[in-house]
């Protein structure tokens, strides 16, 4: 009888004979919602799909692919007020998916960029999280001293500009992930012009660094290729550009960035395409520049910002840049009249992709297996 | 472009004749020739690939010496050719992969696989991702002949945790 049907489910697929290396090629190319389905199939598959080495060769594969969009808005960063949401976008479909994976109660209501498919989810005086929104798979973090300060000093006058944001990444030499929290002291009123705090996920622990003398822009930092960088505010009319290395633990200034005499409100800094991008809002125009590998800015693309303003109420403030997809395809967000656009790079045409009320970050995410 | 034609043999006793340039996609047979153990007015025997499968292989690799082969000129090429180009290969490949079943997929993957031809085993990867990528766990193992090698309890335990997946 067992014999019989060894040989029927011989005949029905040649799976049998497929070997196991070819059988992981075929998984690599899975979305992640289905390879923990398939974590069920057997021992040998769900010890495959739980490696971290598939999941270094699953997160390979899926950057080739566009990213999603993580979405996070809150009434307002400073407000203690409850969390409001984090959705989800993914392209082929305009429909955001909203998604509960933090525990009761929501209160977080800001996110980090996405590295590796891993995004922090934060307040400002009680909650850190680092969660990976494709498998919601999370880990709650210890409070860093920026936290507590901030907790303690609820009833003083910490205004809206003194807000600075986590920034989160990836040493690149040793793949070791790191949150790093700079912010402006003498806001706070301690001594010197900054402080910068690391979150090393081995020792679960937050610790000081040297720090950068530039005081920093109210905007999150982004990430790219082992460095965080960070707009400076204006100091005798120039706005700087400093980064971070996360394997030296070093910061630096960069030598040039075509938005030196902008207003740091005005500007904006994003990763377009594995380039490091800025972007000055003008009259009528946004320019976006991107960092070109012979370490030269290039005016990448340009905003018509009269076209777009049949969504959008008058604003100073400049449009975000998300992400490139299908090649040509730049999803733009609005944070102060919330909704995201897309411009057609090929035919220069803009479309409004989604509104959504309380939008205030999205950052591309690739979805993967990975967790620390 | 040389047109030095070679004889391939399938496992049953098919004889192919196949341009040089074509059988070169495959990392094995480019290494006979270099070698230079291929005998003009033999057939090269391939055990381990069946006649109609190796009818599709010889099918695939005529539709991409062409590219290959192009490469210098592309380069010259504007944006807009490129991906034309592309555009009228990838419609080939889906054309070529649709009318396939499962079971000739995996024969076809297993024969790119002995002939190491990289692109090919690609392709049939990619297809077969995409065919399996919202079966259930059942159908799974139905596709890949595997046994369940689960207690139920242990099954139920990993469907419990998460259950999002499974909806």
């Amino acid at each position: 009888m067992k014999r019989r049907d060894k040989e029927r489910r011989k005949k029905r697929a040649g799976g049998e004979q497929v070997p196991h290396a070819l059988i992981e090629e075929i998984l690599e190319r899975l979305g992640v919602e289905s390879l923990i389905r398939f974590t069920c199939v057997s021992k040998q598959w769900n010890s495959t799909i739980k490696s971290t080495s598939f999941a270094s060769r699953h997160l390979i594969r899926a950057q080739l692919r566009d990213p999603d969009v993580l979405l996070a808005g809150a009434r307002a960063f400073n407000e203690p007020g409850p969390y409001t949401y984090l959705k989800k976008l993914e392209f082929g479909s305009s429909e955001l998916k909203k998604f509960h994976i933090m525990p009761q109660p929501y209160r977080c209501c800001a996110i980090t960029g996405s590295c590796d498919g891993l995004v922090c989810v934060y307040d400002f005086e009680r909650l850190m999280y680092i969660i990976n929104p494709a498998t919601r798979w999370r880990r709650s973090l210890p409070r860093p001293k920026i936290q507590q300060i901030r907790r303690v000093r609820r009833n003083l006058d910490c205004g809206y500009y003194n807000t600075q944001f986590p920034g989160f990444g990836k040493d690149t030499m040793t793949g070791k992930y790191k949150i790093v929290w700079l912010y402006n002291s003498l806001k706070l009123d301690l001594d010197g012009h900054t402080t910068c705090e690391v979150f090393d996920f081995s020792t679960s622990t937050w610790r000081y660094v040297f720090s950068s003398t530039h005081p920093t822009a109210h905007a999150s930092p982004v990430y790219l290729d082992g460095s965080l960088y960070w707009l400076t505010l204006q100091i005798n009319g120039e706005t700087k550009m400093i980064y971070f290395d996360l394997h030296t633990e070093v910061f630096k200034v960069m030598a040039e960035i075509p938005v030196v005499h902008a207003s740091p409100c005005r500007t904006v800094m994003c990763i377009l395409s594995n380039r490091l991008c800025v972007s000055e809002k003008k009259n009528n125009s946004q320019d976006i520049w991107s960092l070109n590998s012979h370490m030269v800015w290039e005016k990448t693309y340009s905003l018509n910002l009269s076209i777009t303003s049949q969504w959008l109420n008058k604003s100073n403030f400049p449009i975000a840049p998300v992400t490139v997809f299908n090649k040509t395809e730049l999803l733009l967000l609005c944070q102060f009249n919330p909704c995201l656009l897309v411009k057609d790079n090929r035919i220069g045409s803009y479309s409004l992709y989604s509104k959504a009320s309380q939008l205030d970050q999205a950052f591309p995410y690739i979805p993967s297996l990975i967790s620390i | 472009m040389s047109s030095n034609m070679i004889m391939l043999k399938s496992s049953d006793g098919a004889s192919f004749e196949i341009e040089e340039a074509a059988a070169r996609k495959s990392k094995i047979i480019a290494n006979m020739i270099e070698v230079e153990c291929v005998d003009e007015d033999k057939a090269i025997p391939l055990q381990n690939v069946t006649g109609n499968i190796l009818a599709l292989v010889i099918e695939y690799c005529n539709k991409h010496i062409v590219d290959d082969d192009d490469d210098v000129a592309t380069e010259e090429a504007s944006e807009e050719e490129e991906e034309a180009k592309k555009k009228k290969v990838d419609d080939w490949e889906a054309e070529f992969m649709n009318s396939m079943s499962l079971e000739t997929m995996f024969e076809l993957l297993l024969a790119a696989n002995y002939l190491n031809i990289k692109s090919l085993i690609d392709l049939v990867c990619q297809t077969i991702a995409n065919n399996i990528k919202d079966k259930t766990p059942e159908e799974v193992r139905k596709i890949f002949s595997i046994e369940n090698d689960f207690t139920p309890e242990e099954e139920e335990e990993i469907r419990k945790e998460n259950a999002w997946a499974f909806g």
